[in-house]
């Protein structure tokens, strides 16, 4: 009996809680930005929305799978937040297709967004012809970081291809430090693959194969040149690669220990929160190509539906926050991402990331990183194969070919 | 509480075995020790020194500037303010659940083990499937159920979460505990009329003192460490510190401060550690009342 | 009555969860439940995917390790602490206080101690010896003792309060007994004490092998299932697939699947309870 009384106390504790008083422009915002400078880039945002009179609660994990499974739970239990950080991949196309999203077409009408932003970004954040989620910054995969001091030390200049590349960080081998950095996360490896891909077969054929998924692609020398060159990288990897964490490897670049990192441009904020300046530290490239290819990664915020007027008008008021352009130059700035309006002012941006821009806007050359192309399924299963093929020295190139064209060809 | 040392004379002398016991012993205790002491020793370096690399040296300018960072300015999300906001939550999410998911737990325990059911056997086994579950897999069901009963995302409703997950661990250790227990103690009282509740208030539960604190202590670690439950279920208002320890922690792309992150994880566990320094001599008796006898 | 309600939970949160996870597995879901019934496709899949099997093999390897190390650790501190030994709670509050710490630090100082560069092997270097090599935690081959190691120093200390308890509840006669008839002492804990405490142990291996099935905290703190995929374990698995892989329907079987293998790891128990007690 007494239990019974518990329960119904607690019934009514919850209530209480739900019930307070409503306040107008309201957001509750899901996120996984809790590092400094990603605290820094949400406040950007926050402080925008403060401003323009919003009330904004932060509901921040680090952990993208708990942001994700907190996310998710809290629409199941109808008390969905007012919006989320993710990436636009399967499960932004999961939430918007099963109506748990809310459009800004109208928003998107009005401010001419269609206009500013590079066509396969606008393509990544619509999803049966709606307008679903909205940028905050555009990453790239396929960047290579290098350190000024190791090459300058030894007479080397920037490789423009992998013969180049390999060639330099040989000599730095051989001059008692590491060639390349490689850090021991199989998401960071299958990055050096997925790099290869594109640097190796362009753009073009970078869609065939990831995007389309088509069978002539997967016949392609391409596959089994790029797992050669994954496989050399490998061979640089320093005996306390394994198991290391991104940030730590590129602190290695930072310090001079290392010359060279394979690295999505995140690692730019790595290398500002040490203090070092773009083009006099510290270098940057696109992996070695023809025709240089630029593998997106978009952060975006999804709007869940909210059926509470003040919190509607609470993400109105946010739309417009992060749509801003002088929040999205500020956001490039202290996170290394690229602005994804096109007509926000690059002048102040470092060379690292007036290059990203450049390419950006370049017809043709940016393409959907893997990450967002492939459902999450599919990247998980090439992940396991790269982290696989990286550690295991058995493993023939033929073998890894083959298991990635079954993957690719298995849905 | 041993009187007499039973079975005496090694197949060694006396003093070779005993020097080996002593050996094998200080071993273990170095084995044992050596995490907790790495993890505070980093915890008082300075960034210099960890940039340094060998987390096995001792701090040369100790420092405790990692610590209030950690306690109260590392950065969570969008606000900066250390894993302290969430200490008063963790207590409050934690007292409660201890003492009722312990107490349902005797009670079932005690149902199962001495009052003759039917299926009681079978029931503690359907109970001990819950063991066997992976907790991930029974988020979406729980979000729903919580939300039908108006309690999803409030603080009823995460103390309710871990009872309710708690029970099958709880009533397993009791049930074993009060298989033990003769019979007779139990009967005596209900043939002077006492009901079920009463007999075990004032029969059952005097006796269990020793188990009781072992379960409580057990539930009070499992409880103070979970950080998925807390975020999903506790609400903005009562997130526990474990959300703000993985924030400071586990942020994948920020720059790494592994001090800080020291500091933080043994400031998050100075509570557990607290109630086992103090109640170890408890847990022991507890145990050897005959806690866990199958 | 009361006691009737609290079951009443256990079924519909258990039971319901069980049911729910088991229709999900017979669906294509992706990130939100979707209930189109597809049979059993997912489980094709599942038993065909490189990765769920290689699991499925450390999980036996990581549990055969990590259950007779820790027992057999745990038994041999319990049984020497019971040799009458000085500072006996110091040297069990220090045996015993890893149980304090989240599996989640644990598997972090771990991986810390056991870093080839800055942990134990390259401070042994640094002392002198520069062939010393511990480099288990990075081995694709070695990498799952490493998570013995770590869960065996978690768990130790709990198996020990508990067989040091059977120990103490062992009749003084019985001792009587065994020094008059002269056997040797390890000859008695191994044929005549440890025979007579079977339930105890019994109940030790269902404590560690629920620790077992469900173990994540300790795999993702330390290693995240690498080197490669060398110490991926089914909860991982089911875990990746709940959320970062969204596919709610292949994670859901490959909950169903862990919770089948584990009863069936635990029909031998289950039916001595039975027997036992009916």
């Amino acid at each position: 009996m007494k239990f019974r009384h518990l329960l119904s106390t607690m019934t009514i504790l919850g209530t209480f809680a739900a019930s307070s008083p409503a306040l107008a422009q309201t957001v509750d915002v899901q996120h996984y930005w809790t590092s400094s400078s990603e605290s820094k880039a949400m406040n950007t945002i926050a402080d925008s929305f403060k401003q323009r009179g919003g009330k904004w609660i932060d509901s921040p994990s680090a952990d993208f799978d708990a942001a994700l499974a907190a996310a998710t739970s809290r629409i199941a239990g109808g008390q969905p937040p007012s919006a989320i950080l993710m990436t636009p991949s399967s499960a932004l196309r999961d939430l918007a297709s099963s109506g748990q999203l809310r459009d800004f077409d109208d928003l998107a009408a009005k401010g001419g967004w269609q206009k500013v932003m590079a066509p396969i970004v606008w393509d990544k954040l619509n999803v049966d012809g709606h307008l679903v989620a909205l940028p905050v910054g555009v990453h790239a995969q396929n960047w290579v970081w290098y350190s000024k001091p190791v090459l300058e030390k030894l007479k080397i200049s920037e490789p423009k291809t992998f013969d180049e590349l390999f060639a330099a960080a040989d000599k730095i081998k051989a001059s008692g430090g590491i060639g390349i950095a490689t850090g021991g996360e199989p998401w960071q490896q299958v990055g050096i693959l997925y790099s290869a891909f594109l640097a190796l077969g362009g753009p073009e054929y970078w869609n065939e194969l990831i995007v389309k998924r088509s069978p002539e692609a997967l016949k392609s020398p391409v596959l089994t040149q790029a797992f050669d060159i994954f496989r050399k990288v490998s061979t640089y990897a320093d005996p306390a690669s394994p198991g290391r964490s991104w940030n730590d490897t590129t602190n290695l670049v930072v310090t001079d220990k290392a010359g060279f990192q394979f690295m999505g441009d995140w690692a730019r904020g790595e290398f500002l929160a040490a203090g070092k300046v773009a083009g006099k530290d510290f270098g940057c490239l696109l992996t070695p190509a023809e025709k240089p290819g630029y593998a997106i990664l978009i952060d975006v915020f999804a709007f869940p539906v909210n059926t509470d007027d003040d919190r509607i008008k609470g993400q109105t008021l946010l739309a417009d926050s992060i749509m801003e352009p002088a929040v999205q130059e500020k956001i490039a700035e202290v996170k290394g991402s690229v602005p994804s309006r096109t007509d926000v002012d690059t002048s102040k941006l470092d060379t690292c990331a007036q290059i990203g821009s450049k390419t950006l806007a370049t017809p043709g050359a940016a393409v959907q990183a893997a990450y967002d192309a492939l459902a999450g399924d599919l990247n998980g299963q090439v992940t396991d194969l790269a982290g696989q093929f990286w550690t295991d020295k058995s493993m023939t190139t033929q073998a890894a070919v083959e298991s990635f064209s079954n993957i690719l060809q298995s849905e | 509480m041993t009187q007499s040392l039973p079975g005496e004379r090694s197949v060694f002398g006396p003093r070779a075995a005993r020097l080996g016991l002593y050996a094998f012993l200080f071993a273990s205790a170095a084995f044992f020790l050596l995490p907790l002491l790495l993890v505070i020793s980093n915890s008082l370096k300075p960034m210099e020194e960890i940039r340094q690399g060998n987390l096995l040296a001792l701090p040369v300018k100790p420092t405790f500037d990692a610590w209030l960072t950690a306690w109260k300015s590392a950065c969570t999300g969008l606000e900066c303010g250390g894993v302290r906001p969430g200490l008063w939550n963790s207590i409050k999410i934690t007292v409660p659940a201890v003492v009722i998911s312990t107490l349902a737990g005797a009670l079932n325990g005690y149902a199962l083990a001495q009052w003759k059911w039917r299926h009681a056997n079978l029931i503690m086994l359907l109970v001990m499937v819950g063991l066997f579950i992976p907790y991930q897999a029974m988020l979406y069901p729980t979000v729903k159920i919580l939300s039908s009963l108006s309690l999803f995302r409030t603080y009823g409703g995460i103390i309710l979460v871990h009872v309710v997950y708690g029970l099958p661990y709880t009533t397993l250790l009791f049930r074993n505990f009060y298989v033990g227990v003769p019979e007779e103690i139990s009967r005596a009282a209900r043939m002077e009329g006492a009901s079920f509740l009463r007999t075990f208030r004032s029969v059952i539960l005097p006796l269990s003192t020793n188990i009781l604190v072992v379960v409580a202590i057990l539930q009070f670690t499992g409880i103070w460490n979970d950080y998925l439950l807390g975020l999903i279920f506790a609400g903005n208002d009562n997130l526990p510190m474990t959300v703000q320890l993985t924030n400071i922690v586990n942020n994948a792309r920020g720059s790494a401060s592994p001090n800080v992150n020291m500091a933080a994880a043994v400031i998050t566990a100075i509570p557990t550690l607290i109630v086992y320094f103090l109640s170890g001599r408890y847990f022991v008796r507890g145990i050897a009342a005959g806690a866990v006898k199958g | 009555m009361t006691v009737v309600f609290f079951f009443g939970i256990v079924a519909v949160f258990f039971y319901g969860s069980i049911l729910w996870t088991g229709y999900m597995s017979l669906t294509r879901s992706t990130l939100m439940p979707n209930y189109n019934f597809v049979g059993f496709d997912q489980y094709i899949k599942l038993f065909t995917n490189h990765r769920w099997l290689v699991s499925c093999l450390n999980m036996v390897i990581f549990g055969v390790l990590y259950i007779v190390g820790t027992l057999a650790f745990g038994t041999l501190l319990a049984v020497f602490a019971d040799r009458r030994i000085r500072a006996e709670s110091l040297f069990r509050t220090i045996f015993l206080y890893p149980l304090a710490v989240s599996l989640i630090v644990t598997g972090l100082s771990w991986r810390w101690v056991l870093d080839p560069v800055n942990g134990l092997q390259g401070l042994v270097r640094g002392m002198g010896w520069e062939n010393f090599t511990f480099d288990w935690l990075t081995d694709p081959n070695r990498a799952i003792y490493t998570l013995v190691i770590a869960g065996i120093w978690h768990s130790a200390g709990l198996i020990m309060v508990i067989i040091l308890a059977g120990l103490r509840g062992v009749d003084e006669d019985l001792w009587k007994a065994i020094r008059m008839e002269g056997i040797p002492l390890w000859r008695a804990y191994l044929q005549v004490i440890f025979p007579g405490m079977r339930p105890v142990v019994a109940s030790c291996v269902v404590l560690l092998m629920s620790d077992v099935i469900r173990g994540y905290d300790l795999v993702i703190a330390m290693t995240k299932g690498g080197p490669g995929i060398a110490t991926e374990m089914p909860a991982k698995f089911a875990v990746d697939y709940y959320f970062a892989r969204v596919n709610l329907g292949l994670a859901s079987a490959a909950s169903i699947a862990m919770l089948v293998l584990s009863l069936l790891l635990l029909a031998p128990y289950f039916y001595s309870e039975f027997r036992r007690r009916t």
